[in-house]
């Protein structure tokens, strides 16, 4: 009976020693000249703005693999219920599953109360879920929605803390989009200005940080509607060219020409169908 | 030589140094793995067998290659010298491993545990903190509680109005500082077990044991957890409280401040404090305090919260920037 009690229940918690164990080996993957992979990022430059009727939710579209530009137009602005999204800035698979995981889990809880989901109760999940794994899952996140009790905005960080404001930006260029809302927000703004103002943060961080660029997305949620606009205005479209290389046919002179026909016989003809069901 | 560690009997280490001294294996690049470098606690980094495998039979393959080869046990990790072309390789590496091996092992396991943090991912190093000043200070018939409002991540305010005092129950507050993430998942458990336990005691919980689930929390996940709560509330039994977590421990204090900020102002609190104040004035040395230290510590700033606790009920109040007093400035 006394070893019973000198048993103790196994510690809880996640345990990270493996994440340590890769910092060293990528280490010595450098040392001997390798690379690891680059995990693509959203450089991004995100925003969301409470507005008078709702919320407004403001992207770029650029998402980079080290310094090259992987996808030109990729959204970063997720569902996560009908009346929630949320933009995702940091590692884009991270924001990608974790929106996905959180929307999934919601709209069961939704149902099983019978209610519409409210923002508060995505920001909860996502903040437990994001500090379980201490800033390992690399999503920096700004949810806005609106519920039963009005217009909610939350940005939220890799480590689990939230901030709950009427105006908030993440990601590499959201000191650029930021300036632009310090200058210009006021409460209760009309949806003209408010998408105008959104447009113009975005549009600062899509110019003056190199891991934004392409174009503006932009997501209105009001009670009972949601504008998803993608894109809302496509600041980098691809220009023309100038110049044509194509040279007309008798450029070159043709000064012999000999043809060989090639005869060849069918050996074999085999048929697979497919199931096309 | 490397069956020789996988023979059963006698510890890793003393197999180990069997190893290296027959030359056959530099100990320095295993000072992330063994019981030697961690005082008997195994770091379960990686198994043990994969490791040494890997660096005997690299060095085995470097002594046929080169039968006069004079090199130490000491030498440089022979992972580098893997191949001619890694022979030039830049002398400056060689040097770490070798230090790391002749300093203690206690040291070269933190100095490998600062390497390992800092080539983790790059979110980690830029961890939101609510760099902070706060202050609670206990009054005949209650508590006044302040804050400032500036939450930083490196050299970026990611909120500047930030209100770092969290309800805990309706008559007890606690103050945030440290890493934001920590304390406001410690606040929010502490205010769901607090919900829990009222319920089981069917009347309102004393800000003692309020305090003490924090300082529960604080304890048990002292190396996991930076963050530090001060609470502060009022209950029937023994009025106007004020107790510090720091660390995990649990002490009642007249008055305690918190936070990066807080360094400036402890003579300034010593000097001004005075028992039996009236709530007025003590409102009005919090603000004080708080605007002094706004103003000298740069991971404070923005506007001060106040939350004032007594018999009657809570109230919270915000002081913006230009309403805070102004002391010698220039």
């Amino acid at each position: 009976m006394a070893t019973l009690s000198v048993c103790q229940p196994p510690p809880g918690g996640f345990s990270f020693d493996n994440c340590r164990r890769n910092a060293v080996l990528a280490g010595e993957v450098a040392a001997i000249g390798l690379g690891a992979p680059a995990a693509r990022k959203t450089g991004t430059t995100i925003c969301g703005i409470v507005f008078k009727d709702g919320i407004i939710l403001g992207a770029d579209t650029r998402a980079t693999e080290g310094m090259v530009v992987a996808d030109k137009n990729c959204s970063k602005i997720h569902y996560i219920s009908p009346n929630i999204y949320c933009c995702g800035a940091g590692t884009a698979a991270d924001t990608e599953m974790t929106t996905q995981i959180i929307s999934s889990n919601l709209e069961l809880h939704s149902l099983s109360t019978g209610r519409q989901p409210r923002v508060a109760t995505a920001n909860r999940m996502l903040k437990q879920m994001l500090f379980r794994y201490q800033g390992y899952i690399g999503a920096a996140l700004v949810l806005g929605g609106v519920d039963c009790n009005g217009p909610h905005l939350y940005s939220i960080y890799p480590h689990g803390s939230t901030d709950k404001l009427p105006y908030v930006t993440m990601g590499s260029g959201s000191l650029a989009a930021m300036a632009v809302f310090e200058d210009r927000y006021k409460p209760d703004m009309e949806e003209e200005d408010a998408k105008q103002l959104v447009r113009d943060a975005i549009a600062a961080g899509i110019f003056n940080d190199l891991g934004s660029g392409s174009n503006v997305d932009l997501c209105v949620i009001t009670k009972g509607k949601v504008d998803y606009l993608r894109p809302h205005d496509e600041a980098n479209k691809k220009g023309v060219r100038a110049g044509d290389y194509k040279y007309k046919r008798g450029t070159t002179a043709v000064l012999t020409k000999t043809v060989f026909p090639l005869k060849l016989e069918v050996v074999e003809e085999s048929i697979q169908t497919m199931d096309t069901s | 030589m490397a069956s020789d560690v996988l023979k059963p009997g006698g510890s890793l280490l003393s197999r180990l140094a069997r190893l290296e001294r027959t030359g056959s294996l530099s100990l320095s690049s295993l000072t992330w793995g063994g019981r030697a470098a961690t005082g008997g606690r195994l770091l379960p980094l990686c198994p043990e067998r994969t490791v040494v495998k890997i660096v005997t039979r690299k060095r085995r393959e470097i002594r046929d290659d080169k039968k006069t080869d004079k090199t130490s046990p000491l030498a440089p990790n022979p992972l580098l010298r893997f191949g001619d072309a890694s022979i030039s390789a830049p002398p400056a590496r060689s040097e770490p491993p070798r230090a790391r091996h002749q300093s203690s092992t206690r040291t070269s396991t933190s100095t490998l545990c600062t390497t390992m943090l800092e080539s983790g991912p790059e979110w980690t190093s830029e961890e939101v903190k609510t760099g902070t000043t706060i202050i609670g200070i206990e009054f005949d018939g209650g508590v006044v509680l302040g804050s400032d409002s500036r939450v930083s991540a490196g050299a970026t305010v990611v909120n500047r109005v930030m209100n770092k005092l969290l309800p805990l129950h309706d008559k007890i507050y606690c103050a945030l500082s440290g890493s934001a993430a920590d304390a406001q998942t410690i606040a929010e458990i502490v205010n769901y077990q607090l919900d829990v336990h009222s319920v089981e005691i069917d009347e309102d919980p004393q800000v003692r044991s309020a305090a003490s689930l924090v300082k529960n929390i604080s304890y048990k996940y002292k190396e996991e957890l930076s963050a530090h709560l001060i609470v502060a509330g009022w209950d029937r039994r023994a009025g106007g409280q004020v107790y510090a977590t720091l660390n995990g421990l649990l002490t009642r204090q007249p008055f305690a401040v918190g936070g990066s900020g807080s360094s400036y102002i402890y003579g300034f609190v010593d000097a001004e404090f005075r028992k039996a104040m009236s709530r007025d004035a003590c409102q009005e040395f919090v603000i004080n305090a708080l605007s002094l230290a706004m103003s000298r510590d740069g991971s404070s700033g923005g506007v001060a919260y106040l939350v004032t606790i007594d018999e009657h009920g809570t109230e919270e109040k915000v002081i913006l920037g230009n309403d805070l007093p102004k002391f010698y400035d220039q």
